[in-house]
């Protein structure tokens, strides 16, 4: 996909919204797949502007009672947000094993549009890994424009490698932290992965790790 | 019952976070004559089914039942539970994170939890837990590390899922007469790397059984009432 298409994605779905009722464009500009998750977002939003309207009523209820309504208001979305959430993993994956610039630039639109909505990738764990991963892939996009790397985030080609690499970077980095052997297994993986210091960077300044210098200085007295 | 060992409990579905998690413990500094192993319970129904397999498996006095995506990081783990538990017999259970006061509605992280949030300084590699630091009480402790020094069973006839099984073990403690408690602690004795879930049906059946088994007196009926076949 050129950049001519990521605009097109932005424009296709900035005209979907602006006109939902239109199903022949829709069906035409969009894939079955993409048409899916459209569909699915615009069930979780009428699900969700009826559970709002019960939500006035809650201050009227007993304490037991408002604990319930909720809790059953967070099984009815339950449904729909797994569905939601298997339709963008196979979307995701789909991307991702194109391992091009413009399909991760598909994959920040469709991110960015459900975080606005606040539906599924603010819930599931598979979409805090892949803003993160993101991140990573915005930063080294900046080096390469600068003449400075190259985007090597483009060589995880699922959401199960993504965030399964992303995990063993954490555990790498961690074991630094805290002085557990080996503590340098982090440069194999690096080279065994062809993974930028820039992903690991990234993962380094947005994850559960506290001593951030002292990884820091590690890796820059290993790595020169 | 061997007075000298600790068994670290653990049920597994994720090898590469029950690795990560292994590889800590193997780094604990263990006492002199203290011996320790690790179960790990594959397959189990139920965190309470696992759990008392894993009990049943283990002559240690002292059971460590965890989650595999918990890291233990201080080093001294082992030194600090045993030198609790073995100064107080009347502490049956000691985690890491828990509720002085289960609200009404059963729901843990409704109510202050223990430890508070507290910024690290810079001294903290140099900080090691003292026993004149405290302990809270708590009516509950969640499960991410439950450590006991008695073995009572877990109500895997009532909580045959993934949620309550902590605060109904912690309960049934409790109710036999033992503390609970959670180290007063100012560094961080574990990092868990949780993942968060949705599935909130489950979670609210077993809610209502929890209140039913042990806050009956504070709630019985009520939420037997509170269906609104209209929200469904």
């Amino acid at each position: 996909m050129g950049s001519n298409e990521k605009a097109a994605l932005i424009k296709r779905l900035s005209a979907y919204i602006e006109n939902t009722e239109n199903e022949e464009y829709f069906q035409s500009m969009f894939s079955l797949e993409e048409q899916n998750i459209l569909q699915t977002v615009a069930e979780f939003e009428k699900m969700r502007w009826k559970h709002n309207e019960k939500l006035k009523e809650i201050s009227s209820m007993t304490k037991s009672r408002k604990i319930d309504t909720i809790f059953q208001i967070k099984e009815q979305e339950r449904v729909v947000s797994f569905k939601l959430r298997e339709q963008l993993i196979e979307q995701m994956n789909s991307l991702l094993r194109q391992r091009s610039i413009n399909a991760w630039m598909d994959i920040l639109t469709w991110y960015h549009l459900l975080k606005h909505k606040k539906l599924a990738v603010d819930k599931f764990w598979e979409f805090f890994v892949l803003e993160i991963m993101l991140k990573a892939f915005y930063e080294e996009l900046k080096l390469m424009d600068m003449g400075r790397g190259h985007v090597s985030v483009l060589l995880l080609c699922s959401m199960e490698e993504l965030t399964e690499t992303y995990y063993k970077i954490v555990f790498l980095l961690r074991r630094i932290e805290y002085d557990v052997e080996p503590k340098d297994e982090i440069l194999y993986f690096m080279a065994e992965k062809k993974l930028s210091l820039t992903v690991i960077e990234t993962i380094l300044h947005n994850s559960q790790i506290y001593n951030i210098k002292k990884i820091e200085r590690a890796l820059e007295s290993w790595m020169g | 019952m061997n007075e000298n060992k600790v068994s670290f409990i653990i049920c597994v579905n994720d090898n590469l976070f029950f690795e990560e998690c292994v590889r800590y413990l193997n780094w604990l500094e263990v006492p002199e004559g203290i011996e320790t192993d690790i179960l790990e319970i594959r397959e189990a129904h139920s965190m309470a089914e696992g759990y008392n397999e894993g009990m049943k498996s283990s002559d240690a006095k002292y059971k460590v039942y965890m989650h595999q995506d918990a890291f233990i990081v201080n080093k001294y783990f082992i030194y600090d539970i045993l030198s609790i538990f073995r100064e107080d017999r009347s502490i049956g259970m000691l985690g890491l994170v828990g509720t002085e006061k289960v609200p009404e509605g059963g729901v843990m992280w409704f109510g202050d939890r223990v430890p508070p949030t507290y910024e690290l300084d810079n001294n903290w590699e140099l900080y090691r837990y003292q026993r004149e630091d405290g302990l809270w009480d708590v009516e509950g402790i969640d499960g991410v590390l439950m450590a006991t020094q008695y073995d009572i069973w877990w109500r895997e006839d009532l909580f045959d899922g993934w949620d309550f099984y902590d605060l109904s073990q912690s309960f049934e403690m409790r109710k036999r007469g033992y503390r609970v408690v959670v180290p007063v602690h100012k560094r961080f004795w574990h990092l868990h790397d949780d993942k968060p879930a949705l599935s909130l049906w489950n979670y609210n059946n077993y809610r209502r059984k929890f209140i039913k088994e042990y806050m009956e007196n504070q709630e019985n009926g009520e939420y037997d009432n509170c269906i609104d076949d209209s929200i469904q």
